[in-house]
Order: C-alpha cells, then sequence, then structure tokens
C-alpha cells in the first residue's frame, strides 16, 4: 500500500440531528484503479466505520450509489478516483437518510 | 412476561412473511398476494436494487421446444423437451439432484418465464450455454427482471414492504414457525413479524467469499436463521466458483471479464512461472474446459505456491495476433466488442493483452446448497418455506449456466402458494414472548458491549480463509486447519461489537456485527460437509479423493443442528427416471463439453 495519502472530505449529515451537514476529513492513500466505492470502503473498513453509504451490486446495475464527486453526481462504483484531494457530497438533501444513504423505500411504513 | 409489543420496537402481523424481495421473493409475494393473503416482504436493501437478480448476466432456462412455442425466439430447436432439459440438468448437477424436484422444475419453467416476460421484461436474444444440448437461455438482464417484478409487487395492495430489514432469526411455537425477527437498520429498530407462513428466500452467501460476483447482501443469513431454528439444509458442500474473475485494479474487482474472454477466445492459463497449468488437467481443451476443472486448476496453483502477487494465476492472449484480436469484434456480444462490463469501460481496467496478462481468480459465483425442501417448498418445520438459491436439490453438485433464474421463477411463485394455503389453514401464528426477548437480546448485544472483537476484521478473516481452503479444491488437512482457527473465529464473533454504540441509525458494522454469526455457520457447514465427502464431485473437488464414487457417494450430506452442535447424516439421492453411473471414475470425465 503506498504511503501518499490524499484528503477526501466527506459530508457528514443526519437531517433528524443535525442542523447542517458538515465535513470531515479523511487521509486516505488512493491507489490507481480505485472507484469512489473503493474510497469509501477504505473510510469505512479503516478510519470511521460511521460513514454510511449505500450501493451493494458494486457493478453499475443497483444504480444507487450515486455520490456528488467535487460537485458532480457519479455512481460511485464506477467514477474512477483520481489521486488528489475530493469532496464528496450526497446526491441530494431531499429524503436523505444519512451521510449519502437517499431513502429509496419505495412504500415507507408497512400496514399493521 | 410481558407482551410482545412491548419487548421489540415494532410488531407487523401478517399472513404471509416473504424474507427477500427480488428474482424469489417477489415471485413468492406476488404468488401469495393472488391467493388471497395479506404479505409482508422484508428484505435487506431497498426493493429493485438489492440481491442476486439484479445482477445476474443473464440467461433463463427454458428448454428449446417449449421457447419455440411461448416465445418464438429465433435459434430454438423443436427437438428439444422438457425431458431432455430434466437429463442435463441432472447429469451436470453429477447426479445427486433431486430428481422429482428437477422434473417440476423444467416443466413448470416455460410457463413462469412467459409470465415474467408478459408483466414486461424485454428479451434480448437466445443464448446456448454450456451443459445444455440445446439453446436454452432466454436472455433478460437483470435490471429488467427487477423492474418488472417491482411494478407487480407494487401493483397488488395485499403486498407491503419492510426494507433495509435485516431478518435475523425465525421465531417458533409448539414447532410450529409463526414469525420472525430482524433489525431495521435504517433506524435501528428491532422488529417482530407474526405471521401465518414464512418464506425464505434470501438467497446465497457468497460473500463468505474474498472473491464473489455476488452483492453485499449475501451473507447466508436465511440459510443460517432456518439452520438456528431447526431446519434441514444440503448439499452445503458446494459453493459454485466461477474461474477467471479480475482481482486488481479494486474497483473491478470480481469482475468476471477475463472469463468471458476466455469463453470467446484462445486463452492461456498460466502461473507465475508463465506455465500453461491447464496442460496437466485437460490437455485438449485447456482454458476451454469446465468452469469447475478451471477453478480447481488455479487453486492447486496458489495452493502450491505458485500464484502471482494478488494470490491469483493469470489468463493471457498476447499469442494471439493482433489482426486476430481485432477481428473477434465480428463475434464478440456486442458489449465485449466495445469493452465494457456493466457501466465500465474495460480498456481503463486491463492491461496491454498484446503484451500483459491479467492476474485473476475464482470467484464464489452461486450456491448450489441450502434448506431441504419438498416441491411444495416445505421445510421440515411447519409454517417454514424456503425457495430459489438457498435451498438444496436443484442443482445438485453443479449448476448450468442460466438455471439461477429459472429457479427464481419457479420456485418462488411454488412456495407463495404454499404458504398462503398453510396460513389459511392453520391461521396466524403468535409468538413466545420469551423467545422475542432473548432474540432481541441478541440483536442489540453488539450495540451494548463496550468492548470486543471487530466485525469488520472478522468477516476479512472468513473471507481470506473461505478463499483459500474452501475454494473449488478442498484437502483434508486444510479442512481441519479450518475447523481449528473456526474456533478463535467463533470466540470472537460471540463477543463482536459496534465501535459507536450511539449510532441505531444505519450503522452499517451493526449489520456485520450480525452477519459475522452467519458467515461462521455457512463456513462450517461447507467445511463439515468437504470433510464428510470422501470424492470429487460437481463444485468440490477432493485433491485427497480425486474420484467422483458413483459406488458409494450417490448421496446428499443432510445438515441439521442438535442441541449446540452441527449434525450430519447422509440420505440416497432421489432417483425417479434418469440412472446415474455406479461405478468410481476419473473426476471430470463425465462432464458435458463447454
Amino acid at each position: 500500500m503506498a504511503d501518499t495519502t490524499y484528503t477526501v472530505r466527506v459530508a457528514r449529515f443526519d437531517p433528524e440531528r443535525d442542523a447542517a451537514p458538515h465535513y470531515d476529513s479523511y487521509p486516505v492513500p488512493i491507489q490507481e484503479g480505485w472507484s469512489i466505492l473503493n474510497v469509501l470502503t477504505y473510510i469505512y473498513e479503516e478510519l470511521d466505520p460511521t460513514v454510511a453509504f449505500y450501493g451493494p451490486c458494486r457493478i453499475g446495475k443497483c444504480v444507487a450509489c450515486h455520490v456528488k464527486v467535487n460537485g458532480k453526481t457519479r455512481l460511485a462504483c464506477t467514477e474512477l478516483a483520481s489521486p488528489q484531494e475530493m469532496t464528496l457530497d450526497p446526491m441530494t438533501q431531499r429524503g436523505l437518510i444519512r451521510d449519502f444513504v437517499i431513502d429509496r423505500s419505495r412504500v415507507h411504513e408497512p400496514e399493521e | 412476561m410481558p407482551r410482545l409489543d412491548d419487548i421489540v420496537d415494532q410488531v407487523i402481523r401478517t399472513d404471509v412473511l416473504v424474507i427477500g424481495s427480488e428474482g424469489t421473493g417477489a415471485r413468492a409475494a406476488i404468488a401469495a398476494a393472488d391467493d388471497g393473503a395479506q404479505v409482508l416482504v422484508a428484505t435487506k436493501g431497498f426493493v429493485g436494487k438489492c440481491g442476486a437478480t439484479l445482477t445476474a448476466d443473464a440467461d433463463i432456462d427454458v428448454d428449446s421446444a417449449t421457447i419455440l412455442k411461448l416465445f418464438a425466439l429465433p435459434g430454438a430447436h423443436p427437438e428439444d423437451s422438457p425431458q431432455k432439459f430434466f437429463e442435463d440438468m441432472v447429469r451436470e448437477g453429477d447426479y445427486i439432484g433431486n430428481q422429482r424436484l428437477v422434473e417440476i422444475h423444467c416443466d413448470e419453467a416455460g410457463p413462469r418465464v412467459k409470465e415474467l416476460v408478459d408483466w414486461g421484461a424485454k428479451v434480448d436474444k437466445l443464448t446456448h450455454a454450456p451443459g445444455h444440448r440445446y439453446p436454452r437461455g432466454i436472455w433478460i438482464e437483470g435490471p429488467e427482471i427487477a423492474k418488472a417484478l417491482t411494478k407487480q409487487i407494487l401493483a397488488r395492495p395485499a403486498i407491503s414492504l419492510l426494507e433495509t430489514t435485516m431478518v435475523t432469526d425465525l421465531l417458533l411455537r409448539g414447532g410450529r414457525c409463526v414469525g420472525a425477527i430482524g433489525l431495521d437498520y435504517r433506524n435501528g429498530k428491532v422488529v417482530a413479524f407474526e405471521a401465518g407462513a414464512v418464506i425464505i428466500c434470501a438467497g446465497g452467501a457468497m460473500r463468505m467469499y474474498r472473491y464473489t460476483t455476488a452483492p453485499d447482501e449475501l451473507t447466508g443469513d436465511g440459510m443460517a436463521a432456518a439452520y438456528r431454528a431447526g431446519a434441514e439444509l444440503q448439499d452445503m458442500e458446494f459453493p459454485m466458483m466461477l474461474p477467471y474473475v479480475m482481482i486488481k485494479p479494486d474497483a473491478v474487482n470480481s469482475i468476471d471479464y477475463p472469463y468471458l474472454l476466455s469463453a470467446y477466445l484462445d486463452a492461456k492459463a498460466m502461473n507465475r512461472m508463465g506455465q500453461e497449468y491447464m496442460l496437466k488437467w485437460d490437455k485438449e481443451r485447456l482454458a476451454w474446459t469446465t468452469r469447475d476443472v478451471n477453478s480447481i486448476a488455479a487453486m492447486v496453483e496458489v495452493l502450491e505456491g505458485r500464484g502471482g502477487p494478488n494470490d491469483g494465476t493469470y489468463i493471457s492472449l498476447k499469442h494471439i495476433p493482433r489482426n486476430i484480436m481485432e477481428n473477434a469484434k465480428s463475434f464478440l456480444p456486442e458489449s465485449m466488442a466495445r469493452w465494457r462490463y456493466g457501466a465500465f469501460d474495460m480498456k481503463k481496467f486491463l492491461p496491454d493483452l498484446t503484451q500483459d496478462a491479467i492476474e485473476c481468480a475464482p470467484a464464489c459465483h452461486f450456491w448450489n446448497g441450502g434448506v431441504r425442501v419438498t416441491e411444495h417448498c416445505e421445510t421440515n418445520i411447519p409454517g417454514l418455506y424456503a425457495a430459489g438459491e438457498g435451498t438444496g436439490g436443484f442443482h445438485g453438485g453443479n449448476r448450468v449456466s442460466g438455471n439461477a433464474l429459472t429457479m427464481t421463477q419457479v420456485w418462488g411463485p411454488r412456495a407463495g402458494h404454499a404458504a398462503a394455503a398453510f396460513a389459511r389453514r392453520d391461521g396466524r401464528g403468535e409468538a413466545d414472548p420469551a423467545q422475542a426477548a432473548a432474540l432481541r437480546a441478541k440483536i442489540v448485544a453488539p450495540m451494548e458491549r463496550a468492548s470486543g472483537s471487530n466485525p469488520i476484521q472478522l468477516r476479512n478473516r472468513i473471507r481470506y480463509l473461505s478463499h483459500r481452503y474452501l475454494n473449488a479444491v478442498r484437502e483434508q488437512r486444510w479442512l481441519e486447519q479450518v475447523l481449528q482457527d473456526m474456533k478463535e473465529l467463533q470466540e470472537q464473533a460471540g463477543v463482536v461489537h459496534v465501535r459507536n454504540r450511539a449510532l441505531k441509525k444505519y450503522n452499517m458494522e451493526w449489520v456485520e456485527a450480525l452477519q459475522a454469526e452467519n458467515l461462521l455457520t455457512m463456513m462450517e457447514m461447507v467445511t463439515r460437509g468437504s470433510l464428510m465427502r470422501t470424492e470429487s464431485r460437481g463444485a468440490m473437488f477432493r485433491r485427497d479423493f480425486p474420484d467422483t464414487d458413483g459406488v458409494n457417494w450417490l448421496k446428499n450430506i443432510v445438515m441439521r443442528r442438535d442441541g449446540d452442535s452441527l449434525t450430519l447424516r447422509t440420505e440416497p439421492a432421489v432417483i425417479t427416471t434418469l440412472q446415474p453411473p455406479r461405478t468410481a471414475y476419473k473426476y471430470s470425465e463425465q462432464e458435458g463439453a463447454r
């Protein structure tokens, strides 16, 4: 693993608890051929297990892992991460559950 | 004892609870709802955006004559029949599939897939995959299937959904399954379900492996919950491997593009010395032999110390002249000719293939075994049903291409109808509050422990061991080593803890903590089953028992819980009309051509 790390600024937000989003910065040793999903996974596994994201298929089929990379909306799994500083924001604040997870549920509450 | 409603955060009551929402679960829910049942679907991700169906690559098998009749697809062959499909499926499964179930599978495939197409799933073409004597693969992309089924679910008011919910255990009373309990991780609520009948459609456990083509959810939750409830499972020693997926770079890890290249071009498989190791296995077909033999050969190189820097072997196309490579565009599938895989531009990730080889590894692709079921998807527990991947008896030792999706479409509806009838007859069950309280405590325990083991490290250790020692090649000494190492892992799983305990909402580490036990249960089943099966068959090659033993092993290994331990027994394979070879023969000699 290369020693060079790059600062990744990650928007953190729980709309139920926080008045406004804030950024946490993480040093990430971005490797050639990493996707944005690899960056988020690295942060989750190695630095901060509280970062929340969704994107189980990892191959561009569930189309549910959108992230804004330096302001541009991309699929985290298929977007390559440039080895440089970056800022990651959720695709939208609408229906945001936490951090990058958008509520994609079809029916909110089941019937009793 | 307090009431159930006071024990958990939410109680949902329904006629039929379906665990899993995609290919199988959606079909089960639709069938049960159409029979008049109230249905609750609990699913680990978001509907239409989770599970293995979506990621399928994506042929659905129906016999060619029926395809001609129902779909009139060009290339379909009138000489095929459900009977011939049955024969191929039994033979390719190395004769230990349950022939009674396989007969139903092949008979009902056509009408069930027709329904899917009538619901709007778009058919691309017909394909002819290895192991099939006729073209049987109706090509429908995974997302097309997910879209069509989601629409059907939403059109039925009798079906309710609870998403982002991991069902952890089943609720039992008087020997009957009366519901389930789980975690809605989106808000950290413990949810109990009281139901007339429960159907497990939660898929396989491919995420036990370091490299896998399956999405994140597939950690064996349904099978493990069934096991803890006392259900029987079978054929757990046969996880299926796909040879030659990408290892590096990380963005495309586990993508099977090199395997696809090797299916169309004369790929050479090499070890770290550049030796063509397939010469030892199949001089004639080399890397064009079957998927299992390729996986076995690759893992032998790695385990004997001849693997590459990432514990893989290599696929090389360097010997193919440039103009031949250029011309390949004329016969490669369109997306491959453009170097596309899903939404990836593979040119960015592959080395220069005129100069370099690709380091690859076998990845876990499918789970052949699972909960033991009848032709009505009943388990040995009244009120508990199971269908789709994660049930055993259909594919025997090995699955033919395209049959995973057929399984979802045939068996989901069968389970849905049977469960709806059971619920109608026996009414809704009532949970035992004491059991619910104990299972709730288990769910919240990782959030209450101030210290303990790290679930992420634990699963990485499980994946590493599974990749090396529970891959397509097994051997007694390695299997015994896994059992030894598992003792420590089981201790760790017992004290797994979540680092941020205040974070109830969408805490991914909490979900991983709950998955750890399930992964270890799966690992133990694969290991113990492999040790017991002293022969090589289907997806499992025992290096120390390299023959297929038709004298002693036309059997299924059946597993169940006895107290706290896993017990194993064998049952003779169910044979109706197709008689297997009853001799011992060299593994892979009975394999069909690729």
